[in-house]
């Protein structure tokens, strides 16, 4: 019993696409890199990836907390 | 895909090249034959041509690949002619890898032989996963999961080291803040206080005293090599006023000594040396002794040379004095310009340290006077040297401490932003594996509810009412690479099915998982090949499993079926499941000369058919014979289906005669079919005509024929009173028959019940009346 390839990719780059919705939904991510399904899906993201991907989120909201208390 | 024709050579039991066609518009290819004749051949020709394993051969332990080519085959082809292109696969010499044909297109195959569902049911948890996982295998995701997970541990890490860093701070500052008597009531407000101060002015102090230190520090190392060099230059002294008495003593004792006797005795001496025989003195010649004046000139001369090397040793010893001394007062002139730096630096403090002014004053430029200034004010300057000291200490360590205060300050700051950040990062880490570990879950969860929910329809429809099903497949939440099977035996739930299911009812399971898997993942253009799979299945589950795979052809291109399960063939034969949508394969006898041998299988119309249309040999009781039989299917399924009387009987089996007349002329006459069938019109234009068949006719003729199949088809007879043309006729009649009660397009007979009659498949059969009038 062979897997089909092509039909299991697609099943995980749905499951990929449906992780990142969601971690965009939680603002964990902000989505700007285009390949971060994909490489969810093929096991190419690594922890430094990761680390990117949130810190931008994390760095943005300290940056805006940044300019507030400036204007403040 | 639409597949024309498999061509194997060379290949297991392919000994001689063989082609086996496939009949265009049928999806499903039955394979018929006894075992050993080549089936699983060509299962395994279509596995090794599409996919990386090598077919049945690998499952058996101890069996040798070499064995995939034909014995004393050099090399093995595989091809498949298809719509989308030919596909080859050729193994040469001694590679055991296929040498595949390269597509854009690349089929999709799924095949399943009886061991894999054997297997499949029987394996553990987790070894069914393993054997399953590819279909429910997210390892590209699990990798980045585990990536993830990575990074939220190293993040943790990182707080906690972060933490340890910052109380280590807190500590080290705390003790100074204890230390300094706990000022302005909060730490951290008095470190920001302290590292915040201009230490600038206190470190000009710490430099100047620094400076002094220094400078006190070169004048007694000065002064202490000016005393050992006092002590060098008396022992020069001593060595030179030694050298110069040594000489003087010399001097007294050879008075009259110079340069020039000392030469000539030296000439005198080798003269007299150098003659043979020499007995009067060459100038005064007095009789000498030749031995005695060299002795006495060699004393002579000898003690001359003695006082040269004591005036070149009073020279050596007054230079090395003189330089000695040199070196002495180069030391006091240094000393006494150190003493005057010094006294510059220090005369800023002579207000406040008013003993050193008695120093400051007694400088001047005299060597001599600065040294007794030194020595006469030593004391003074001793203490003076021990408070700069003092004062050098306090001010380093104040500025110590400050830095220490300010590096411990910015490290908690510093380090309470990065805890900070991390933190966050720590949790939104954590969120985010959350979110990925619970899609991932729900993906297996969902696909394995997907393909148990398939499952499950499918084995309701093979055994509908048994008390079985409930058929779930999971992952066993504890363990991440266990796939669980579960399934339920009349009142008892959720239990392992091999434990109770019976050994067809397992297999019929098996076949159901491998479907419905099958079926999810397949891309419309996905081969099936069932390889053996069925063993002994009765009549009735029979009937619903050819049913389930006929209702699923839809999914696939081609379903291929091998078997050598007779009335799974038998019921397509004989026009009880629907074999005109089957391609019928038959292999004869193997041998290795002949190789694989194919047949095309026919149903029984097409038999009888063709050899009444035979026009090289009438077959008399071939005919007679095949009539019988056909007769008896048809009048079998006309008694059932309208439940007309037969005598009671143990074995249920029952003569053509018996069963002929069931059909009283009082049921005939209501009896009829219509077939819907297309014709081209005067224009052209295809339109659907219905054709009704009245049974009553066709059966009287056969009444009167009847006699024909015992005495020409049945038995030994020397006395047959049957024609050719009564045999035709009985022939043609039972053909008529059968044209008029099996659907022409699926081969099946009209099986299905409606209200008010009975129909073939796809309905363009209809049997009148449903029931008996």
């Amino acid at each position: 019993m062979e897997l089909n390839l092509m039909a299991m990719n697609e099943n995980i780059q749905a499951i990929a696409k449906d992780i990142e919705a969601k971690l965009k939904e939680a603002v964990l991510i902000t989505g700007t890199d285009s390949r971060f399904a994909t490489n969810l899906a093929t096991g190419n993201l690594k922890d430094t990836d990761w680390k990117v991907a949130l810190e931008e989120v994390i760095t943005k909201q300290e940056q805006d907390e940044l300019k507030e208390n400036e204007a403040k | 895909m639409k597949l024309n024709k498999l061509h194997i050579s060379s290949f297991r039991g392919a000994t001689k090249p063989v082609d086996i066609p496939f009949e265009k518009g049928k999806k499903i290819t039955m394979i018929y034959a006894e075992n050993g004749n080549g089936k699983s051949t060509i299962a395994d020709a279509l596995i090794c041509l599409f996919t990386s394993e090598k077919g049945s051969i690998a499952d058996k332990s101890g069996t040798d690949p070499k064995f995939i080519k034909s014995l004393n085959a050099t090399e093995a082809k595989i091809a498949l002619d298809t719509d989308k292109g030919i596909f080859t696969a050729t193994l040469s010499g001694t590679s055991r890898d296929f040498i595949k044909s390269h597509h854009e297109f690349n089929p999709d195959l799924r095949y399943l032989r009886r061991s894999q569902i054997v297997d499949l049911l029987n394996l553990k948890p987790s070894e069914r996963y393993e054997r399953l996982k590819n279909y429910i295998d997210v390892s590209g995701l699990y990798k980045s999961e585990e990536d993830l997970r990575k990074l939220v541990r190293d993040t943790d890490a990182e707080v906690e080291n972060l933490v340890s860093v910052i109380e280590n701070a807190k500590s080290t500052l705390e003790a100074t803040w204890i230390k300094e008597g706990s000022p302005l009531d909060d730490m951290l407000i008095w470190a920001k206080e302290e590292s915040e101060k201009d230490l600038t002015k206190e470190g000009i102090k710490l430099q100047e005293v620094k400076i002094l230190s220094q400078q006190w520090t070169d004048i007694q190392s000065k002064y202490k090599e000016i005393q050992q060099s006092i002590t060098i230059v008396s022992t020069a002294k001593k060595a030179h006023t030694a050298a110069l008495e040594v000489l003087q003593k010399l001097q007294e004792k050879n008075t009259t000594s110079n340069a020039d006797l000392l030469n000539l005795l030296n000439q005198a001496k080798n003269f007299i040396a150098g003659q043979p025989n020499i007995d009067a003195c060459p100038v005064c010649e007095n009789g000498i002794e030749k031995n005695v004046v060299i002795k006495s000139l060699g004393d002579k001369i000898a003690s001359m040379s003695a006082i040269g090397a004591a005036a070149k040793a009073v020279e050596k010893a007054k230079k090395d004095w003189d330089g000695k001394v040199a070196i002495q007062k180069r030391a006091v002139k240094l000393f006494s310009n150190l003493l005057i730096k010094y006294r510059n630096d220090i005369s800023k403090y002579k207000t406040s340290v008013p003993e050193i002014a008695a120093f400051i004053e007694g400088i001047t430029t005299d060597i001599k006077v600065n040294y007794q200034c030194y020595l006469d004010n030593l004391t003074q300057l001793t203490s003076i040297s021990e408070r700069i000291e003092a004062a050098k200490e306090k001010h380093a360590k104040s500025i110590n401490q400050h830095n220490s205060i300010k590096q411990q300050y910015k490290s908690i700051i510093d380090n309470s932003k990065k805890f900070e950040h991390k933190s966050k990062l720590s949790l939104a880490a954590t969120k985010a594996l959350g979110i990925v570990e619970k899609s991932r879950k729900d993906f297996y969860d969902n696909e394995l509810l997907s393909i148990s929910g398939e499952v499950e329809r499918m084995y309701q429809q093979l055994h509908l009412d048994e008390g079985l099903g409930g058929i779930k497949l999971f992952l066993n939440p504890q363990y991440k690479t266990s796939l669980e099977l579960q399934a339920n035996f009349h009142t008892e739930e959720g239990i392992a099915p091999q434990s109770v299911y019976s050994e067809s009812h397992l297999d019929t399971l098996g076949i159901c998982i491998f479907l419905a898997l099958a079926k999810k993942y397949s891309t419309g253009d996905t081969i099936l090949v069932l390889d053996d799979v069925v063993m002994s299945v009765d009549e009735n589950h029979l009937d619903r499993f050819i049913k389930l795979l006929h209702e699923e052809t839809e999914h696939f291109s081609q379903i291929i079926i091998t078997t050598h399960y007779r009335p799974w063939k038998d019921r397509y034969r004989t026009h009880r499941a629907p074999g005109g949508k089957v391609h019928f394969i038959e292999l004869r006898k193997w041998s290795k000369e002949s190789g694989i041998r194919v047949q095309n299988g026919r149903v029984e119309l097409q038999e009888l058919e063709l050899s009444l249309n035979d026009l090289t040999y009438f077959d008399r009781q071939v005919i007679s014979s095949k009539s019988g039989i056909i007769l008896e299917n048809i009048l079998d399924f006309l008694s059932d289906v309208y439940e007309y009387h037969l005598p009671k009987r143990k074995s249920l089996k029952y003569t053509l005669g018996e069963l002929i007349d069931t059909l009283q002329p009082k049921y005939l006459k209501n009896i009829h079919t219509i077939h819907t069938v297309k014709q081209k019109d005067e224009t052209g234009q295809i339109n659907e005509v219905e054709i009704t068949f009245q049974l009553q006719p066709i059966v009287d003729a056969l009444k009167r024929l009847l006699f024909i199949r015992n005495q020409v088809g049945a038995h030994f007879n020397l006395e047959q009173d049957a024609s050719d043309d009564d045999v035709e006729l009985f022939g043609r009649t039972t053909l008529e028959l059968g044209k008029a009660i099996v659907c022409n397009e699926t081969g099946q007979l009209p099986l299905i019940k409606t209200a008010d009659h009975w129909k073939s498949k796809n309905g363009t059969v209809r049997l009148y009346p449903s029931e008996k009038i």
